[in-house]
Order: structure tokens, then C-alpha cells, then sequence
């Protein structure tokens, strides 16, 4: 029987009884990362990075059982050693590496392989079995350097803020905003983030995590702009449900930018009136989705989430590994 | 080149010219071709590019994001030269200069111009590299281009925000002026300024602080600023209150400071204009 199976469940390693990222309850949960498709409630025990804690925390509850590891860290299950690598794709983000008997697997999560300045930097991991996502597993998909992206983002704030217009940009609010808020041009404007991103804001600077400074947005626009912060030339980060409350509201006319990888494709551009796309991405594209499984050297690859199909089948005939598509009841498409 | 010297603004290529002056851009390429020639480069198989073009929707668009994030090294220059030499060239010479000059251009950009190989008549302009393709077939040899002063009259917000207007402007005539010119003005859909003028975010600015009475879609705007135009393609019009139409018009620079007199008369852009006699046009 292989070290590790898929599941109703998620991805299960029997010998230690550890479930990776499980989805549904169960008594141990090893959680790759704290974003909400991955860390589900409920879990009798979680295992995590040690910068996820307080982030799984801030969730899921403070009361939950939570362990933590270190990055290189190994920790022993009945003869299971697992061992946790950066995976560069949010803060606290983790590879999993699972070795028993010298079968060696790593469980990748959602990662990219180039760095962000913010998350520490992607490890390739030499295995036989490698589990990867495909979130963006189509050439299409090719990511420009981020100090491009970022130029265009505060040209933008800039071009806007000349006309008296607040700018709204749209971004998850673990990882992506963050990685936004490290990057803006302060001498532009203010920076407004909403309340959901103020949160997650805190516990990572306290876990160390350096993006500079903001204004808190959590009381309501309104009430800033009363307490004198200009928002003619303002710039708010926010999820993509804010737009649907009335916390919005108070900006009046402003311009709509998201900043997502499904941006690349031009039809995005017509989701919700979005002004401007901005292509950013906290997964891996093309290029580094095959950078990272020919890094770790694995004969066996397991494609979840994202063109499964299509990245496996690259893999097989034009690659010649032993690639699969692992069935995911959860056909979500993930969050960005 | 003649065209291009006599407009001073690299526009159309002397190689989409045919021997009476008529346009006959862009070449074309058939799209097997194109699609051959991406999947060599790329080195990725049919199937996937299949893929890719399904979940795009569009052909152009899989190959203009299959070849990438853009390089460095094309100039306007290398992308005309290159099609004036296309008929001497062998396939393989073609091939070459041609994914030369994608992989350095922007993704919109790969686009546009796969769209203008395909003979779409609806291609914008590519600004960037001065190649483009009027809305009508024109004819060089009897096109007049002419550079005037004129007064901004009214504006109409073009986009959903207050970054791109429609402008209108006026020359003089009898004691007024009469609407002549149209441009526009601002940020395209992609953050890019249109006109590419040294100061327009500061016209923008202007425009957006000196807006007047609503008529319609149109706004008025505090009279008295005059732009220096550059009108292409003059010819008689008896369509238009002014007499005469222009098939695009670019903004060379806002004349600030310049009073009411400095406006060029309409009358001088009529009798600049050949009698309908002479060229054989019909009022």
C-alpha cells in the first residue's frame, strides 16, 4: 500500500493516520496553509507552520488544538517522518514531506517557485511521489516579474489620484494583500484596507512580517473620512465581497482594479466592471509548475486542483512521467 | 517613406501602398501558419494549443499569451522595416522576424497585430509601433494633411471614468466658432494615454476641473484653451456644418497662454482644400 492514498477525506497517510489538508473532520489535520480551502474547521488536532498558528487561529477559533513546526523541522508519527518546506505561496505556506522506509512524498499545497519578497522562497523537494496543484496549469498562463506588475499597479493609483479618484483594488485578504501593501507607492496617497485585511494585517506583522503602513478601515470609510483621511487620492485594498456592502459606499466614484493571475486572460476583464486587471498571482504558471516537478526528480506525479487534466497529460507525453489526475470532489475554483 | 515624411508621424508603410497609392495593408497570414510557427517556438503539441484557444475563446489571444512575458529589443522601426522587406523574404526569413517581433511585444499589442495579419478591418491602432489601418480605403496621393490652431469646445466622457473624453474643437469663423475637429483624449482601457502628448494627465486634470453645462452627453468647458492639431486626411465634406471632414486628428500640444486671435480661420482650411472640380471629389 503507498505511503499515501486519496480519500473522500483528502489526502490520508495511513502509517501515521495524518490527514493533509483534510476536508472534511477529522482527528489530525496537517494544513499546507491558512487560506479557508485548505484549513477547514473542525479538525480534533491541526499541524501547521509555525507562522499559520496564529493566522489558523484568527479563523478557526482560538480555542482549537494546534501544533506547530519550523520549516526543515521533522516531527515522527509511528515511524512517519514529516518535515515542512517553504512554499512560497502566502505567508506560512508549506510544502509537506512525508518519508517512511525510504518512500519519500511531498504534498506541495498551492505554491509558486519565484519569489515575492514577503513569503520565503519555494525549496524543491527531491521525492518519488509529488503532489502538485494546477491552479494556472495551462501555457497560457505566464506570469510577468513583479516589480512590472507593481509599476503598473502605482501608475495607476498615481493616474487615478490626479483626477481626484479614489482607487479600490481587489485582493485576498491572506497573502495577496499583504504582498500589495508591501509594494505601494505611500508617497502616492493613503493605503485603506478593509477590515477582514486588517486583521489578517496584525497577526502577521506580530509573527514578523514586514508591509509597511496602512490605515485601518475596519470602523468604516466614513468614519475615517470624518477623522480627515483625504480619500480623493486614497488607494483600498479589499476582498471582492466588500464590493458587495454598503462599506464601500462612502468612496462615492471610484476605479475598480483586481489583482489575480485570471486576469491574464482578457475575458476576466469583463467580470463585475472591473476597470483594470492586474495580472498577480500567488500560484505558480506554467513555466513554474514544470520547474517544480522536474526540481524534485519524483517518477510520479499527482496533479489536484486547477487543469489537472491538461497539465497531467503535458506531463505523460511530452514529459514522460508517470502523471495522474488525483479526482477532487471539490471542483471550486480556487481563490486568488 | 513619402507619407510617412509628409505626415511626420510614422502612420502607414510605403509597403501597404499598391502602385496607384490605394491601401492594401496588412499582408496577410494564413492562420495555420501563424499557429505553426507559434507551436515550433514554443515547442508545446497541437493538442494544447487547441486547449488554450478553447478556454480563451479566441485563437489570437492563446498565441499572443503562449509566446509570453515580453522581451526586450523591437522598435516601431524594426516592425515597419520588417514589413517593407516581407515580399523578398523567404518563409523561414519571415517566420523569423515576425516571432522576433512578438515575443517583444506587449500581449494587447500581439493581438492587435494578429488581428491586422488576419485582415481585420476593425484592428486599432498600434500606436506604440506607428502601424495601423484607417476605417476607409484612403487614397495617399490626393490625402492633405494640415496643421491648425484651434479653441477645445466641448468634451464627452468616452469611458467610465473621467479619464477619457471625446474632444471637440473649433475654428473661427464670422464671430464664432464652429465645431470642426474631433479627438480624443486621456487613458485608453489598458491605463495608456492616447495621445501620448508630454502633459496630457495635465489637460486631463484642466478638462476634469474647468467642466461646464451638461447638453446631452456633451459638456461645455471654460472657453479659451487652443490646441495646436494636426487634421490628416482634409477633404470637402457637405455633410458637415464646416464644409470639410477629416479622417483623424492628432493633438500636437495644448498652446497655453495663446489668445483668441491665434485661432486659425475656417475659411484658411477651405481654401487650403482642392475645389471639388479639381480633385474630382463631390462637395
Amino acid at each position: 500500500m503507498a505511503l499515501v492514498t486519496y480519500t473522500p477525506l483528502g489526502f490520508y497517510c495511513a502509517q501515521a493516520d495524518l490527514y493533509i489538508d483534510p476536508l472534511r473532520k477529522v482527528s489530525k489535520a496537517l494544513v499546507t496553509h491558512a487560506h479557508s480551502d485548505h484549513a477547514r474547521p473542525g479538525m480534533q488536532h491541526y499541524l501547521c507552520h509555525v507562522q499559520s498558528v496564529n493566522i489558523l487561529k484568527l479563523r478557526l477559533g482560538q480555542r482549537i488544538s494546534v501544533q506547530a513546526m519550523a520549516y526543515g523541522e521533522s516531527v515522527w508519527m509511528n515511524g512517519v517522518e514529516i518535515t515542512l518546506f517553504p512554499a512560497g505561496h502566502v505567508p506560512g505556506s508549506a510544502q509537506v514531506r512525508l518519508s517512511f522506509r525510504g518512500e519519500v512524498w511531498v504534498i506541495s499545497g498551492d505554491y509558486k517557485t519565484v519569489g515575492d519578497g514577503l513569503t520565503p522562497a519555494f525549496e524543491a523537494v527531491r521525492c518519488h511521489h509529488f503532489v502538485t496543484e494546477s491552479t494556472f496549469g495551462m501555457p497560457i498562463f505566464q506570469w510577468r516579474e513583479q516589480k512590472t506588475v507593481f509599476d503598473d499597479i502605482n501608475t495607476w493609483w498615481q493616474k487615478n489620484a490626479a483626477v481626484g479618484k479614489p482607487s479600490v483594488l481587489l485582493g485576498y485578504s491572506l497573502g495577496k494583500a499583504q504582498r500589495i501593501l508591501k509594494y505601494l507607492d505611500r508617497s502616492i496617497g493613503t493605503i485603506i484596507c478593509h477590515g477582514a485585511i486588517n486583521a489578517s494585517n496584525i497577526v502577521l506583522q506580530e509573527c514578523g512580517f514586514d508591509f509597511g503602513t496602512w490605515e485601518d478601515g475596519s470602523r468604516g470609510l466614513a468614519d475615517l473620512r470624518d477623522l480627515g483621511v483625504k480619500m480623493d487620492n486614497c488607494l483600498v485594498v479589499c476582498p471582492p465581497n466588500a464590493l458587495r456592502s454598503a462599506w464601500i459606499s462612502p468612496l462615492g466614484n471610484y476605479s475598480l482594479a483586481n489583482c489575480s493571475g485570471w486576469m491574464a486572460v482578457s475575458k476576466s476583464g469583463d467580470w463585475g466592471g472591473i476597470d483594470k486587471g492586474f495580472v498577480l498571482s500567488d500560484h505558480a504558471d506554467w513555466p513554474q509548475l514544470i520547474e517544480a516537478v522536474l526540481g524534485t526528480g519524483a517518477e510520479n506525479i499527482y496533479v489536484t486542483h486547477g487543469f489537472s487534466e491538461i497539465l497531467a497529460r503535458y506531463l505523460r507525453e511530452a514529459r514522460g512521467l508517470n502523471a495522474v489526475v488525483v479526482e477532487q470532489s471539490m471542483l471550486e475554483r480556487k481563490m486568488e | 517613406m513619402n507619407q510617412i515624411k509628409h505626415l511626420n508621424i510614422p502612420i502607414w508603410c510605403d509597403a501597404f501602398l499598391d502602385e496607384e497609392g490605394k491601401l492594401i495593408f496588412p499582408i496577410k497570414l494564413g492562420t495555420n501558419t501563424l499557429k505553426a510557427w507559434v507551436l515550433e517556438w514554443t515547442g508545446i503539441p497541437l493538442w494544447l494549443l487547441n486547449e488554450c484557444q478553447g478556454y480563451t475563446g479566441s485563437l489570437n489571444e492563446a498565441l499572443a499569451l503562449l509566446l509570453g512575458s515580453p522581451s526586450d529589443g523591437v522598435t516601431g522601426t524594426a516592425l515597419q522595416e520588417g514589413f517593407e522587406r516581407w515580399t523578398n523574404w523567404t518563409e523561414v526569413e519571415r517566420k523569423d522576424w515576425l516571432l522576433s517581433v512578438f515575443v517583444a511585444m506587449e500581449v494587447e499589442e500581439r493581438r492587435l497585430l494578429l488581428s491586422l495579419l488576419q485582415g481585420r478591418r476593425n484592428a486599432k491602432i498600434l500606436m506604440n509601433y506607428g502601424l495601423g489601418k484607417p476605417s476607409t480605403a484612403m487614397d495617399f496621393n490626393e490625402m492633405i494633411t494640415l496643421t491648425v490652431h484651434a479653441m477645445l469646445l466641448y468634451v464627452r466622457p468616452t469611458g467610465r471614468t473621467n479619464a477619457q473624453f471625446e474632444l471637440t474643437f473649433g475654428l473661427y469663423h464670422e464671430g464664432a466658432y464652429i465645431g470642426c475637429f474631433r479627438a480624443n483624449l486621456g487613458q485608453d482601457v489598458d491605463g495608456g494615454w492616447i495621445q501620448g502628448l508630454d502633459d496630457e494627465l495635465d489637460v486631463l486634470t484642466w478638462i476634469n476641473g474647468n467642466l461646464g453645462a451638461r447638453i446631452g452627453p456633451i459638456r461645455g468647458v471654460t472657453p479659451g484653451e487652443i490646441y495646436e492639431l494636426q487634421c490628416i486626411g482634409v477633404q470637402r465634406s457637405s455633410r458637415h456644418k464646416s464644409g470639410f471632414k477629416s479622417e483623424s486628428v492628432r493633438i500636437l500640444k495644448w498652446v497655453r497662454g495663446a489668445n483668441q486671435p491665434s485661432v486659425t480661420a475656417l475659411d484658411w482650411v477651405r481654401d487650403s482644400l482642392p475645389k471639388p472640380q479639381d480633385s474630382g471629389q463631390i462637395g
